[in-house]
Parts: structure tokens; C-alpha cells; sequence
């Protein structure tokens, strides 16, 4: 039953936020944070459950129409509901303060930041592809809101777009759904392999499920919606836009992969991965290179968003326990680590109001705290040894060689795949570091601030704060004790790996 | 005990004084300033006596990163590296004492630390861990300078050493992939196997040899890697380079005497980097641009020695890493000196110093000597062992280029203190305020005294080193006759030619042409490329994607209501209150009721939220990171 709790706790909740927004004007946003906060622990409260191997299944509704929809909760689908109950619940205590001051239309956020959560831990909390495929789509049309919120010309623009890619990748999608049930008879995700090995349709199928989650995971071709439309949402809507809600996209190819298919089904198409592969290579430079070019701190975000879920799927069609291992845990530390940074770009826009690369030198001085939290963000993004974006890189470095013995890859592409993870790293040193000496060792060279005197220290309240240090805690957490995280993984992997 | 934990424990804990001492009134903050400075000096000191105290063939074991790494392995050899890194980390500590802040020390202790920490690494991992902490602590101390020339120094010197710890990633990779013991696919997929069999050895496969070596090559300025050595040391802060001239190099070399003894072309890049350090060093007027271009030269007689192989060999290249510690951190220190009472540290714009600065000069003279390889000074007896191994090998090509090296260092130290502090120079006489020129204060004398000291100790009692260094040496005698008059010929002949044509070695401004013009073409190359091709190729296929839509919304007839959608959702929340008001989905009562309920208690909870926000975002920041250290610590414990 807990997992029904937890999937509808936000979306009953969500009505009531329009009331409280009428009687106490500006609080719904405490109300928001609290119902993050309990739907964190409740998750939290499954683990021992996860960790004895047990499946977590509830909610079986018949809708009358020859198929089931319910919730089913395994150790995969434990990780991602974790970090968007944790990030959500850190982004709505962020936004309590940073959207109080934009009281226009605060309720509307706030219902549809809870709507969006029940689409994501529906998700993630999926029992069969139906499901999963009904609270995807409502996702996408809840998060839509989130980004126009700032209703400028701009903010529509950037929402038309994300609609209309969204909702055609969630027709395809729906496509490949339909086919896999008329082909197999069945949608259970705790299969393994659905018997789709043996159509001749099996690639369409495939392509189909790959466009519907690849708009959302901001793949290659289908990336455009996903720079504009993140930097253009509020800070915290960003952050989980970013940190979080591409995941679905990465969640459901992972899925796909290892569920609907099967990693074995693709002996006889093993093009198909291969051409993911060399997608997924082009994702990882692209975004960092076009990060480089950036001028505004939440586009460049947004363009290494797209260059890390690049990572997340490399580990994902690599199909070896390692870089499975690291793409899941990329997905978890992605979170932490983009969340945070947009958490800190927010809190420069909000207590400074300056969104441009080049006016945030020498912010470390007037914001001490934030940019030392942005400076374990951004190291930790590039991989540095004792934080946790340097977990995934080497278990996705070692997921890339071991890659040949599965029999997809040869090693050359192995190597490849290697050389370009490192190469990728290199390259977000290359635009976050300026962001990083600037902010601490450049004098102040904005004059045009909005405080009066400048060289106040203008680091955020309460509120702005505890999730940035929390973020950061679990950077470094992580990174020096990854056993934790890497207990699932392995408990993951071994359901996939027999 | 790990001594570099010791030092990086002291850094978060100094990170943590520091955070407090923001907070508090002015009364405690002399109080609390006194704390940490009392904290700076013991931190090395507590790590230079537990390394006194450390046996070899100590392993500790850690499940950190939940493989079985070795984190602490003890033996000769690194513990040989690991007594003079820790007193030479605490005589440069006590060197920058009352000059810098506490900024400076936290990362210069996270610098030593990490190379303590790659000291006594006992696998790949652990190595490479904290190789990288390596690469970053020293680009912050660089940063310390708030100058925009040294920003972009330091930068670079970050891009040059993520590259080489890249590499060395790559090459660690294909290690633990292909050595047949590595990770396995099938019932554990997790397992590393023999935890024994990660001990540093050199690698196996032939790319990850090559990988390696160059990755740890970058740190140990091997030529083409060598750019960013006298790029960022004469742009840093001076009491960083101090310390830099000391830690980069001389892991890397340890490194390589670990991993790669023996190699041929180890030994000959050895030698070529000592000719090449040595000539551009003569070309140099600014003092640490020309010490910086000797540690390459005298790096390469390290590597030379290393690359000869053979317990000789080895011992010979570490103990001139243990000699080249004391005199080029000398020599670093008073230029340093020099660059603190001065503000000049262009040769040709220096002299006169004896009797302003008269320890400084003295040490300067000592540290000279003692590189240029003067019987007494120990520059002397490392040399002599080198050469000693090189014949042993029948290695003459590396001998005679070593040789050739050595008078060219004996030229340029010339030139180093006879220009920079013992020359009259008429110019100078004129400044007002040459005459206020004084000597430097105590906390900086004593540290170079001591170095002095010790490289006059180590020249005259060799034993004092040999006894401890990794392979037994077999009798030497240092100074027989045939090795002093070999030396008195060279040193006597180069200084009657330096004397008679000092004039063509005065030092003035030279533009020198270093590799490191191709790598900034390359990289603004590149960047140009992401900027303005690939960049402006995505927004275009943005653009063209975002005009498919008004087509699309024409062809499924939307048009006619264009903002239809947009106005519908834009008041979207609008529309949720009203259709719960009219549609009475509940009781008005009991949602209006729970609504006002939740509404008021939620407002009651943020007033008490308030009371808890003290407004000192500090404070929160080091309650946490306190709780994340105690939990870090238990599982230490646990694990």
C-alpha cells in the first residue's frame, strides 16, 4: 500500500494548495516542503524492505479494458524514487524562500512542482509499461507549467517547443507501448526480455521506445527543447528539471534495454546498440563543447546536462554489470551534483540578480558559502578523486573495456568510449573552472549590482541555504563512501547480470 | 598513522576554524587567530614525528570505495621520500608562517598531505586519489595571488595536470581490466580478487605502460609535458613555489623509480631534459623562471638515474631527489627572500645584497653550490653516485650528457649569485630605497639556515643518507682523489670562462619560445572551434526544428486559436481554484475546514522555523560538515 501512499501523497496534496494559497497568502510553499519531506521518508522508510530483495508491489487497479496498472517497487525503482523524493524535497524547501519574493502566481508553481512529483515517482514506481507510460505523459504536461512559469515571450517560446517534442515523443512512445503489448501479451516490467527477440518489427519497436524517453533524456538529435526550456524555469524548477526529470528519459531506456528487450535479444541486432552507442558519444561532446561557448551560467548548465545524461546512457547500452552500475549511479549523482549546481546558479540570480558568466567574478567574496558549494559542485562534475561525480567516471571507465567481453562492442570501441569520458572531463574543466577562479581570486568587476554596497556579504537565509550545504554533504559523502549507493547497484545489476 | 592524513585532517579542521572565526566578536577573534595559528605549526610537526616513528612494512587496509585498497603501505622506499617531504613541508610551514593566511596553509596542507598520501599509496586507486588532490591543491595555492596573470597560470596548470592524471586514469583502467586477477564478469562482478597483487608494480599491457608513464611524465615535466613548470611557478605566490619546487616533481619521480626502473627511455628523456632545462635556464632573467627551468634539468638527472635501472641507479635518483629537496628549496626560499623585501626578482635589475641581506646571500651561495655539485655540498655526492651508476651500465651517451649538464648548471649559478646578490651594480645605488633594505625576519632565517645547514650535512657526511636509502649501497668513497680533481678541473676551467666573459652573460630580458606557444594555438584552436562551429551548428538545427512548429500546429488546424494553449495553462492555477469551488468536488466545509487547519498550522510551523535561523549561514555549514566528519569517522572505524 506504502508505495500507492507515495505516488498520490503530492497529487491529493496538490488540490489543496490552491485553498491554503487563499487563505494564507505566500505559505503554500511550507505546505509543499512538507509533503516533500514526508514523501521522502516514506521512501526511505521501503529500504530495509529493498535491501532484503523484496518487491514492493501495490495498487493493482483493473480499469476494465484487459489490462492492469499498478505500482511495483524493486531496488532500481527504489533509487530513482529515493533522490526525486531527496531532490524534490530540497528544491521545495529552496523555493520557499527564492520564489517567495515572485508571490505572482505562486500557488500554480507550487501545484504543479507536486503534480510533477507524483509523475516522476509514478515512474519510477511503474509495475508495468502502461502505467509507466501514464505517468510519463503526465509528467511531461505537469512540468510544462514549470517552465513557462516566468510567462516572459521567451518562457513560451521555450515551452511550445518542450510541448510539442514532448507530446509527439510521448505519441511514439505510446506506439512502441501498444506494439509491445499486441506483439507479447504483456507489459510487466519484472520480466526480463518480453519475447520481442524473434519479431521482424523488433527495431521499430525498439526506435520508437528510444524517441519517446530519448526527448525527455535530451538524447543527440532530440536535445533542442532541452537547453532552452531548462534555463528559462525557475531556479528550483531547473534544478529538478535538470537533475531529476531527464531521468525519467534515462530511466525508461534503461528499462527498455534491460526489461522490454533484454540485454541478450540484441545478438542478432546488434546494430541497434551500436548506433545508440555512437549517439550516446555524441551527446557526451556535444553538450560539453556547446557548454563552452555558453555566456549564461544556466544555459552552460543545461548544455552539460545534456553531456552527463550522454554518460548515463553510455552506461546503459555498454550492458556490462559495470557500466551499468556506473550509469545508475550516475543518475543518482548527476542529481545531486546538477541539482546543486543549479540550487547556486539560482542563488546568484536571486541575491544578485546577475545570470552572466563574466559579472559573477569575484561572487566569492560576497557569496562565500555559494561558491564554495558551487566549486565542490563543478570539481566534482569534472571527476575529481574523493567526490562523487568521480564514482560514476570510474565505474563507467572500467564499464567501457570490459565492454568486448559481452560480445557488443570490440575493444577498439571500448577504447574509444574511454577516450572520449576522459576527453569529456577535460572539457568541463574547461568551462567550469573559469566560473571557479573568477568567483574566489577575480576582483569584483560589476558595478551595476542592486545592493548598494557591493562588498556586502549577500549569502542566502536559512531557507537557500541547508540544501545547497545538504547537496554538498552528499558530494562529498558519496564520493568518499560510495558503499551505501553501490549496495543497491550491485543488487540492481545482479537481477539484470544472473 | 598516516602522516597525510594528519595534514589533510588539519586542513578541514583549519577550514573549520576559519569558518568560526567569521562569526565571533572582535573580543574572542584574537583569541581564535592565535588557535589556528598554533594549529598551523603543530599539524606538521605532530606529522613530521609520526613519520619518525613509522617501521616499514606497515599496510593498512581501507573498504572506502568499497574495493580492498591499500591504503597505507610502508617501505624503504617511500619512507626514504616521506622523511624529507615531511621536514621540508615543516620548515617551509614555519618559512610562511607570519607572510601568508590561513587560506594558504589549508591548501598548502592538503598539498602535502596528497603527496604524502601518494607516498604511501599501496595500489593504482589509492595512487591515483590522490594524485589528483595533488593536481588541484597547488592550482589553488597559484590562484592565492589574485592576479590575472597568474589566474590564467594556474588554470593552465590545472588543464595541463587533469590531462596527465587522464592518462594516468586511462592507463590504471586498462590495468585493472586486463591483469588476470582484475575485475570479472560472471558470480562476483565486484571482486578484485588478491588484494596482494595491486602493490605497485609496473604495469602490464603495453598501452597502459605507455599511459602511465606519460601521465605520471606530465608531473615529472618530462620535455613537451614540461610547459606548465616555468609557466606557473614564477606566477605563484612565493612562498607557494617554495613549496611546489618541492612536492610535483619529486612524487612523480618517486613514481617512476616505483613503477618504471630500468627503462631505456626513462634514462634517455632524463638526459635530454637536463641539457634542455639547463639551456633555457641560462637564457632566463627572472629568478624563479630560472630555478623553475633547473628543476626540469635537475629532474632529469633523476629520471637518468632511474631510467639506468639497477639498485644503484635507483638509490642514485632518490638521493638526489633528497638533495635536490634541500638546495632547491633553498635556493626557492631566498629568492623568495628577496621577491619579499625587494619586489624584483629580475636579475638584471638585482646585486648588492651581500651586506643588506647577508643570510639571505650566505644560503643562496650554499644552495649554488650545492647544485652546481661542489665537493662538500651534496649536490656532490648524488652526482657522483649517478655518474657512478651510469658507468656501471656502460651508459656513457647519459654520463657524458649528465656531465655536460653540470657544467651548464655551474654556469647559471654563477650567474644566479653573482648577479642576483654579489655583483655592485651602480644603478641600484641610487634608489632611495635600497638603503631601507633589510634582512628578512626570523621565522624565514631559521627555516634557511637549516636547509643550509642540513645540504652542508649531507655533502660532508654522506653516510647520514646512504644508511637510509632503499637498496644497500655498496662503498663509495666520495672523496678519493680522482673524483676532486675531475670536479676541480670542470668547475675551475667553467668559472675562469664565466669570469672573463661576464659581460656576455649578463642577465637582460630574453623572449624564449617554449612548446607551450603550439599547446595555447591548439587550445584556442579549439575553443574557436566549439565557439563558433559547433555551437552556432546546434542553435541553427534549434532554430529550424523550432519554425517546424508553427507548420504543425497549422496542419492540426490550431491555428485559428494561436495562445489558445498558452492562455489555458498560463492560468492554469487560476482554473484549478475556480473548478474547486464550483464543481464542489468535496464538502466546502471539510476542504475549507483542513485548508484553514493546514494553512495556520503551516504558518505557526515557519514562525518556528524562523526562530531556529540565526541568520549565520555558517553556522549551519559547520554543524553539518562536523556531523558528515563524525560519520566519515565512524564508518573509518566501522570499515
Amino acid at each position: 500500500m506504502l508505495p500507492v501512499l507515495i505516488v498520490f501523497l503530492p497529487f491529493f496534496s496538490a488540490f489543496l494548495v490552491p485553498q491554503i494559497e487563499k487563505t494564507k497568502r505566500g505559505k503554500s510553499s511550507f505546505f509543499v516542503a512538507l509533503v516533500c519531506l514526508l514523501c521522502f521518508f516514506a521512501t526511505v522508510s521501503l529500504y530495509p524492505k529493498i535491501r532484503a530483495n523484496e518487491v514492493v508491489t501495490s495498487g493493482m487497479w483493473n480499469p476494465g479494458i484487459g489490462i492492469n496498472l499498478y505500482l511495483r517497487v524493486d531496488a532500481l525503482s527504489f533509487l530513482i524514487g529515493l533522490i526525486s523524493a531527496f531532490l524534490w524535497m530540497l528544491a521545495s524547501i529552496y523555493s520557499i524562500e527564492y520564489m517567495g519574493r515572485e508571490t505572482l502566481e505562486l500557488g500554480r508553481y507550487n501545484l504543479f512542482s507536486l503534480l510533477s512529483l507524483t509523475g516522476m515517482l509514478g515512474v519510477a514506481f511503474s509495475g508495468n509499461l502502461l502505467t509507466l507510460y501514464i505517468f510519463f505523459e503526465f509528467l511531461t504536461i505537469a512540468a510544462y507549467v514549470l517552465v513557462i512559469h516566468e510567462e516572459s515571450l521567451e518562457a513560451i517560446r521555450a515551452g511550445t517547443l518542450y510541448l510539442f517534442l514532448g507530446i509527439a515523443g510521448g505519441l511514439i512512445l505510446l506506439l512502441s507501448v501498444i506494439a509491445t503489448y499486441a506483439i507479447t501479451n504483456t507489459g510487466e516490467l519484472h520480466l526480463i526480455g518480453m519475447g520481442l527477440k524473434e519479431h521482424p518489427l523488433m527495431p521499430y519497436i525498439f526506435w520508437g521506445y528510444i524517441i519517446g524517453f530519448g526527448i525527455k533524456a535530451g538524447l543527440f538529435p532530440l536535445h533542442v527543447w532541452l537547453p532552452k526550456a531548462h534555463p528559462i524555469a525557475p531556479s528550483p524548477a531547473s534544478a529538478l528539471l535538470s537533475g531529476i526529470m531527464i531521468k525519467a528519459g534515462g530511466y525508461g531506456i534503461l528499462r527498455t534495454i534491460y526489461n522490454v528487450f533484454g540485454w541478450e535479444s540484441f545478438y542478432t541486432h546488434s546494430w541497434l546498440l551500436t548506433s545508440l552507442f555512437v549517439i550516446s558519444l555524441i551527446t557526451i561532446l556535444l553538450g560539453s563543447a556547446v557548454a563552452i561557448a555558453q555566456t549564461e551560467i544556466k544555459k552552460m548548465l543545461a548544455y552539460s546536462s545534456i553531456s552527463q545524461m550522454g554518460y548515463i546512457i553510455l552506461g546503459l547500452v555498454l550492458i556490462t554489470p559495470l557500466s551499468l552500475t556506473g550509469g545508475i549511479i550516475h543518475i543518482f549523482n548527476h542529481a545531486i551534483i546538477k541539482g546543486g549546481l543549479f540550487l547556486c546558479a539560482g542563488t546568484f540570480i536571486h541575491q544578485t540578480g546577475l545570470r552572466e558568466i563574466k559579472d559573477l567574478s569575484g561572487i566569492g567574496k560576497r557569496m562565500p558559502l555559494v561558491t564554495l558549494c558551487f566549486t565542490l559542485f563543478a570539481f566534482s562534475m569534472i571527476g575529481f578523486p574523493s567526490l562523487n561525480g568521480f564514482v560514476s567516471k570510474w565505474y563507467l571507465a572500467l564499464g567501457t573495456l570490459e565492454a568486448e567481453k559481452i560480445g557488443y562492442y570490440s575493444s577498439t570501441a571500448g577504447l574509444i568510449a574511454l577516450g572520449i569520458l576522459l576527453l569529456s572531463s577535460l572539457m568541463n574543466l574547461i568551462y567550469y573552472g573559469p566560473i571557479v577562479y573568477n568567483g574566489w581570486f577575480a576582483p569584483i568587476t560589476n558595478y551595476q549590482l542592486p545592493t548598494t554596497n557591493y562588498q556586502k556579504n549577500v549569502d542566502p537565509n536559512f531557507f537557500m541555504a541547508i540544501p545547497l550545504i545538504l547537496l554538498a554533504a552528499c558530494t562529498i559523502f558519496f564520493g568518499i563512501y560510495p558503499k551505501l549507493l553501490l549496495n543497491l547497484t550491485r543488487q540492481i545489476s545482479e537481477t539484470f547480470f544472473r | 598513522m598516516h602522516p597525510g592524513l594528519i595534514y589533510l585532517f588539519g586542513a578541514v579542521i583549519l577550514v573549520f576554524l576559519k569558518v568560526c572565526q567569521r562569526e565571533t566578536l572582535d573580543l574572542s577573534h584574537t583569541r581564535k587567530q592565535t588557535l589556528s595559528k598554533v594549529f598551523i605549526i603543530l599539524t606538521p610537526l605532530l606529522a613530521l614525528f609520526i613519520t619518525f616513528l613509522l617501521k616499514p612494512q606497515t599496510v593498512k587496509f581501507s573498504r572506502l570505495f568499497d574495493l580492498p585498497l591499500i591504503f597505507f603501505y610502508v617501505d624503504k622506499m617511500n619512507l626514504f621520500m616521506g622523511y624529507i617531504f615531511v621536514l621540508i613541508g615543516f620548515l617551509i610551514i614555519i618559512y610562511a608562517f607570519k607572510i601568508e593566511d590561513d587560506l594558504f596553509f589549508v591548501f598548502s596542507f592538503l598539498y602535502i598531505g596528497s603527496s604524502l598520501g601518494v607516498l604511501f599509496a599501496g595500489d593504482y586507486l589509492t595512487f591515483f586519489i590522490f594524485w589528483e588532490i595533488m593536481a588541484l591543491a597547488p592550482t589553488f595555492l597559484i590562484w592565492l595571488k589574485r592576479e590575472e596573470e597568474s589566474l590564467k597560470a594556474g588554470y593552465r596548470y590545472l588543464i595541463f595536470h587533469l590531462i596527465g592524471g587522464l592518462l594516468l586514469l586511462a592507463g590504471i583502467i586498462i590495468e585493472f581490466t586486463y591483469r588476470p586477477l582484475g575485475l570479472s564478469l560472471g558470480a562476483k562482478p565486484f571482486s578484485f580478487g588478491d588484494p596482494a597483487s595491486f602493490l605497485l608494480i609496473t604495469p602490464t599491457t603495453k598501452l597502459s605502460f605507455i599511459l602511465i608513464l606519460l601521465g605520471v611524465g606530465v608531473n615529472a615535466a618530462f620535455i613537451l609535458l614540461h610547459t606548465w613548470l616555468p609557466d606557473a611557478y614564477p606566477k605563484a605566490p612565493f612562498t607557494a613555489s617554495v613549496l611546489m619546487s618541492v612536492y610535483t616533481t619529486k612524487t612523480a619521480v618517486y613514481a617512476l623509480a616505483r613503477l618504471f626502473p630500468g627503462v631505456n627511455f626513462v634514462a634517455y628523456m632524463g638526459a635530454l631534459m637536463a641539457i634542455y632545462g639547463v639551456t633555457f635556464a641560462l637564457m632566463q632573467n627572472s629568478m624563479r623562471k630560472l630555478l623553475s627551468y633547473h628543476i626540469i634539468s635537475q629532474v632529469g638527472y633523476m629520471v637518468a638515474a632511474i631510467g639506468l635501472g639497477s639498485d644503484l641507479g635507483v638509490n642514485a635518483g632518490l638521493a638526489h631527489a633528497l638533495h635536490h629537496i634541500l638546495y632547491k628549496g633553498l635556493l626557492f626560499m631566498s629568492a623568495g627572500a628577496v621577491i619579499y623585501r625587494l619586489g624584483e626578482e629580475r636579475l638584471s635589475n638585482l646585486g648588492q645584497l651581500a651586506k643588506r641581506m647577508p643570510v639571505t646571500t650566505i644560503t643562496a651561495v650554499v644552495a649554488s653550490l650545492s647544485i652546481a655539485g661542489i665537493p662538500l655540498f651534496n649536490g656532490f655526492i648524488s652526482k657522483t653516485i649517478i655518474s657512478e651508476a651510469a658507468h656501471h651500465n656502460h651508459n656513457y651517451t647519459v654520463y657524458l650528457l649528465l656531465k655536460l649538464a653540470s657544467v651548464g648548471t655551474w654556469l647559471s649559478f654563477l650567474k644566479f649569485t653573482y648577479f642576483g646578490f654579489l655583483r655592485q651594480n651602480k644603478s641600484l645605488n641610487h634608489l632611495s630605497t635600497y638603503s631601507q633594505i633589510r634582512e628578512v625576519p626570523w621565522n624565514m632565517q631559521i627555516p634557511m639556515l637549516v636547509v643550509a645547514f642540513l645540504c652542508l650535512l649531507t655533502g660532508i657526511y654522506p653516510k647520514f643518507v646512504i644508511s637510509i636509502l632503499p637498496y644497500p649501497l655498496e662503498e663509495l668513497h666520495f672523496y678519493s682523489g680522482h673524483n676532486l680533481v675531475g670536479a676541480a678541473q670542470i668547475y675551475l676551467v667553467t668559472l675562469l670562462i664565466f669570469f672573463l666573459s661576464r659581460e656576455y652573460f649578463a642577465p637582460h630580458e630574453l623572449f624564449t619560445l617554449d612548446f607551450d606557444y603550439f599547446y595555447r594555438k591548439i587550445a584556442y584552436f579549439s575553443i574557436w572551434l566549439c565557439r563558433s562551429l559547433i555551437a552556432k551548428v546546434d542553435t541553427a538545427y534549434t532554430l529550424a526544428i523550432e519554425k517546424l512548429i508553427p507548420y504543425a500546429r497549422e496542419s492540426w488546424g490550431i491555428t485559428a486559436e494561436e495562445g489558445r494553449v498558452e492562455k489555458m495553462i498560463k492560468n492554469g492555477g487560476g482554473i484549478i481554484v475556480e473548478t474547486s469551488e464550483r464543481v464542489n468536488l468535496f464538502d466546502k466545509e471539510v476542504i475549507d475546514g483542513a485548508a484553514n487547519r493546514i494553512g495556520s498550522s503551516i504558518v505557526n510551523l515557519s514562525k518556528k522555523l524562523r526562530k531556529i535561523q540565526t541568520g549565520y549561514v555558517q553556522n549551519y555549514a559547520g554543524a553539518i560538515f562536523v556531523g558528515l566528519l563524525v560519520v566519515i569517522l565512524i564508518l573509518l572505524l566501522i570499515w
